[in-house]
């Protein structure tokens, strides 16, 4: 699936069953996150397939 | 797995596990917010409210649920201060939110910026200053708040600091042992009452990061996400990164930090509401602990440097 990791601004490609799976394989820390799939805001342990659009949302800022 | 109030596709899950869908998790985050409004006494009846607006998610999610409240009782006023440091391809983006949200909110906006006030724009103060960019704009936001909210007749300021940013300075005072400074943290700042000094309260006090965050995405809040390019959090990212380790590994963390402090605060505020008195800035005429407050010190520096 397209992912989309917006801390780093950038677009790669990963397959991973559920959001936590992809976080985990991306080593992404879930409570620094939200991920959106389709658009839509999901919690953690959303499945996703291979035709997903996955963006992955920083939670922390600074300044 | 489905909400479990209203079996509609969840958007969240709580620290507890639990999930919930769009609707419940916005009733979640109000229902928390005026939990802690009303327990806490933040607001009473005849108050004049200055919310500190940024334009960040923080400050935008605090105003639109004051504005939730005020649309309620209409007992007490309510308005917005934004302070623009001059920070050049960042600020405008936010200014311009926060304009946008005053508008639709039909929230009075009183933007004040460095450079019109001090005569310098932060830009040009962390050139001139040894200091790290955080630490001046700081020192500056502080005293600009404090000084345009009383002018403007402000009986409160209001803060968007939630439980993540409480819970890292609470842990960030413990391992450097200063407990001075935890005694002016809390729901509402500050250990000694005088005039000329707003009291500050943090009605996101309860809320974390996340739960902000995924609210203010749900409700168009989120705004430009853009971090301020000063952004240096060499020892709070450390404690932030700590905290979140943990709260990952072991939920409720955060929460526990908060729990465990607020049955030691009112100790600590007695300790040291007794140590020291308020003094004011012997050229400015504002409240500090000194006989020069820290804006004055650093504005000589910048003319000294002229």
């Amino acid at each position: 699936m397209k992912v989309y990791i917006e801390s780093k601004n950038k677009w790669t490609r990963a397959k991973a069953p559920s959001a936590a799976a992809l976080l985990k394989k991306l080593n992404i820390n879930p409570v620094t996150v939200l991920v959106v799939k389709n658009g839509s805001l999901v919690a953690d342990d959303e499945k996703l397939s291979e035709k997903d659009e996955v963006k992955i949302l920083s939670v922390v800022s600074g300044g | 797995m489905v909400c479990k109030k209203c079996k509609q596709e969840p958007v969240f899950a709580l620290a507890s596990g639990e999930k919930l869908c769009k609707k419940c998790f916005n009733s979640y985050i109000e229902k928390k917010f005026r939990k802690t409004i009303r327990k806490c006494e933040l607001i009473e009846k005849g108050d004049r409210i200055a919310v500190a607006l940024s334009g960040g998610k923080d400050s935008s999610v605090l105003l639109k649920l004051m504005h939730s409240i005020w649309a309620q009782r209409k007992d007490f006023q309510l308005f917005a201060i934004l302070i623009d440091e001059g920070i050049s391809g960042y600020r405008p983006l936010t200014t311009k939110f926060a304009q946008n949200l005053c508008k639709k909110l039909g929230i009075k906006l009183y933007v004040y910026s460095f450079k019109k006030e001090l005569g310098y724009t932060l830009d040009q103060m962390v050139r001139e200053l040894k200091k790290g960019p955080c630490t001046i704009c700081g020192t500056f936001r502080r005293y600009l708040l404090n000084k345009k909210a009383r002018e403007l007749k402000a009986n409160k300021i209001a803060f968007g600091h939630n439980a993540d940013d409480e819970a890292q300075s609470i842990v960030m005072n413990l391992f450097r042992s200063n407990n001075d400074a935890a005694a002016r943290l809390g729901v509402i700042n500050g250990i000694k009452r005088d005039p000329r000094f707003i009291p500050r309260i943090k009605p996101l006090y309860f809320l974390l990061e996340k739960e902000i965050t995924a609210y203010a995405y749900l409700n168009n809040l989120l705004g430009v996400f853009k971090e301020c390019p000063y952004t240096a959090l060499a020892y709070r990212g450390q404690v932030r990164d700590m905290l979140n380790d943990f709260e990952s590994r072991h939920p409720g963390t955060k929460t526990g930090v908060l729990s465990a402090f607020l049955e030691l605060l009112p100790l600590l505020k007695d300790k040291f509401r007794t140590e020291g008195e308020i003094a004011y800035c012997k050229y400015c005429k504002e409240p500090t602990t000194t006989d020069e407050c820290m804006a004055c010190k650093l504005l000589a520096e910048l003319k000294r440097k002229k």
